[in-house]
């Protein structure tokens, strides 16, 4: 769906934040893109959705260049960024003029994923708190029915059940032809969501893997002592030390994405030529 | 699927447009209706003996045309200068040509529509309420001189317009400032080099003007000016006309280009 090719790209006087980046996103997954503070991630769902020319490479949607914007590819794409604008009506009156740009949109949708969240129907949104807002144009942006949705911080602002009810909503509009790219720094809030993890590190794709791939090769686990034992990383916590080691045994563990992501900016080699090497070589 | 332009699609970006933006638009058309209340007002009853004559209401009307004109065409891009509302604008799915020809169709028939019925509408209260003494109340008509004077006008409107137009989606922040400063300062550096062209192509020192406009020199001590001739002057207007064209096209460019 998403191919991106020798992707390079930097802002205006600024070193290049990708460089040769490549990146294939398929359809019927939830991404979860990760990065720390300035990696990039915004700006790469940018030159995803047409917003950031790269300077080098392209990125490619079903085959098309979304650099041109064209109208077959916009209508087929939402972004739900982090900080995003509402303008001054209802989202009953939102709906009526902006949902018809949207050939698969579904008010019946829409108008179930406002009850779910929460959101009120005949509220001026901009006169709305922020996670109402955001909330509002989640519903929206799920209700498009697009086959890639791009979600940039989409928790952020949002209250506890909120965040219960954007999980169950996500999960349940996941289809076969339908890509969800959600960025955040809040892997708790979504851990559970996500099946395949991609990290930017460093302006590069450093990991791109399905969450079982991972627990195929990795084990998470809290140890009293881990002494002898063959840890890839570990971080000390109140119960105990919290450990990455390499999966030998072929039982699953759920993956730490917090403790999986410090392991990997940490530049913590092994552990990424362990993800990086094939299932059957693991337990050669 | 037509990727450049739909009727269907161009009809819900104009409707979209309306419906978010009629609040401010209604605004600033009230404060310009208030200017010109007030203006009109003070220029009839408090000035000793001021009378809208013919002259008055032409000038008037084609100073407040062309500030209003290019004041509000400087704000027609505004969103895209707003980066959370650039990034709704841009990947709304509509190509950037309806995009652009909504912000034109605002900016140069519905503002001149609109602009000029409320003028009149000012002229006729202002102009019957004290007429001038002995003389039956007479309203300048704009499309009387289409051919002469009122074409000039509408195409210096043009010209400006198509300039703040450029502007509004050149700049971030502070168009209407930010476009006319470079506006002038482009101004100076034509007539500066038009200068020094015609000094070196007549081989003698030239006084400033406008390009492809007159020549004027001293000699014995006078000043001398050679106007262009009738026809000559037909080619200035349509190397206006051309630069109109650049301007709007450059602007359609500079939206395709925008990014966030």
């Amino acid at each position: 769906m998403i191919q991106i090719s020798n992707l390079s790209f930097g802002y205006k006087h600024k070193p290049l934040l990708f460089k040769g980046l490549n990146l294939f996103l398929n359809k019927g997954h939830i991404y979860g893109l990760l990065g720390k503070n300035g990696a990039g991630k915004s700006t790469l769902l940018k030159n995803i959705t047409g917003l950031a020319f790269p300077e080098k490479g392209n990125c490619l949607f079903n085959g098309i260049n979304v650099a041109n914007r064209p109208v077959s590819v916009l209508e087929d794409i939402y972004f739900i960024a982090e900080e995003l604008f509402v303008p001054a009506l209802t989202p009953v009156q939102f709906v009526s003029n902006t949902a018809g740009f949207y050939p698969k949109f579904s008010k019946s949708d829409f108008y179930h994923y406002l009850k779910v969240l929460d959101v009120e129907l005949d509220a001026v949104m901009d006169k709305q708190s922020f996670g109402q807002q955001k909330k509002a144009m989640i519903a929206f942006g799920l209700a498009t029915n697009t086959s890639l949705l791009i979600m940039d911080e989409p928790t952020n602002g949002l209250d506890i059940p909120s965040k219960v009810q954007f999980r169950k909503l996500i999960a349940s509009v996941l289809t076969d032809d339908r890509c969800i790219v959600i960025s955040t720094h809040q892997v708790r809030d979504l851990d559970s969501l996500i099946d395949t993890l991609l990290v930017l590190h460093e302006r590069e794709i450093v990991v791109n893997q399905a969450v079982d791939e991972i627990t195929e090769k990795l084990t998470f686990g809290v140890f009293a002592d881990t002494t002898n034992m063959p840890v890839l990383y570990e971080e000390e916590s109140m119960r105990g030390k919290n450990a990455i080691l390499q999966n030998t045994s072929g039982k699953f563990s759920k993956v730490d994405l917090e403790l999986l992501f410090n392991a990997i900016i940490s530049g913590n080699r092994s552990l990424l030529e362990i993800l990086k090497s094939s299932s059957n070589e693991q337990y050669i | 699927m037509n990727n450049i332009f739909n009727l269907g699609r161009f009809s819900k970006l104009f409707i979209k447009h309306t419906v978010e933006h009629y609040k401010s638009y209604l605004m600033s058309l009230t404060v310009l209706v208030g200017v010109m209340l007030l203006g009109g007002s003070f220029i009839t009853y408090l000035i000793p003996g001021g009378f809208m004559d013919i002259g008055m209401q032409s000038a008037l009307f084609m100073s407040i045309f062309l500030l209003a004109g290019t004041i509000f065409t400087s704000t027609i891009f505004a969103d895209l200068g707003d980066n959370k509302k650039a990034m709704g604008f841009l990947t709304l799915p509509a190509s950037h040509f309806e995009k652009f020809l909504v912000a034109w169709l605002y900016s140069v028939v519905i503002f001149v529509v609109v602009f000029t019925g409320s003028f009149y509408l000012i002229l006729m209260f202002l102009v019957y309420l004290k007429p001038i003494p002995e003389q039956t109340p007479q309203l300048f008509n704009v499309f009387d001189n289409v051919n002469e004077a009122g074409f000039t006008m509408f195409l210096v409107f043009a010209l400006l317009q198509s300039i703040a137009f450029y502007g509004a989606i050149f700049f971030k922040k502070l168009h209407f400032i930010k476009t006319a400063f470079a506006f002038f300062i482009g101004l100076a550096i034509l007539i500066l080099c038009n200068k020094i062209i015609l000094g070196l192509l007549l081989g003698r020192s030239v006084l400033p003007t406008m390009p492809f406009g007159m020549l004027r020199f001293m000699e014995n001590s006078r000043e001398k000016a050679i106007n262009l001739g009738r026809n000559q002057g037909d080619y200035a207007m349509c190397l206006i006309v051309v630069l109109v064209i650049v301007f709007w096209l450059a602007a359609y460019y500079r939206l395709k280009e925008k990014q966030v």
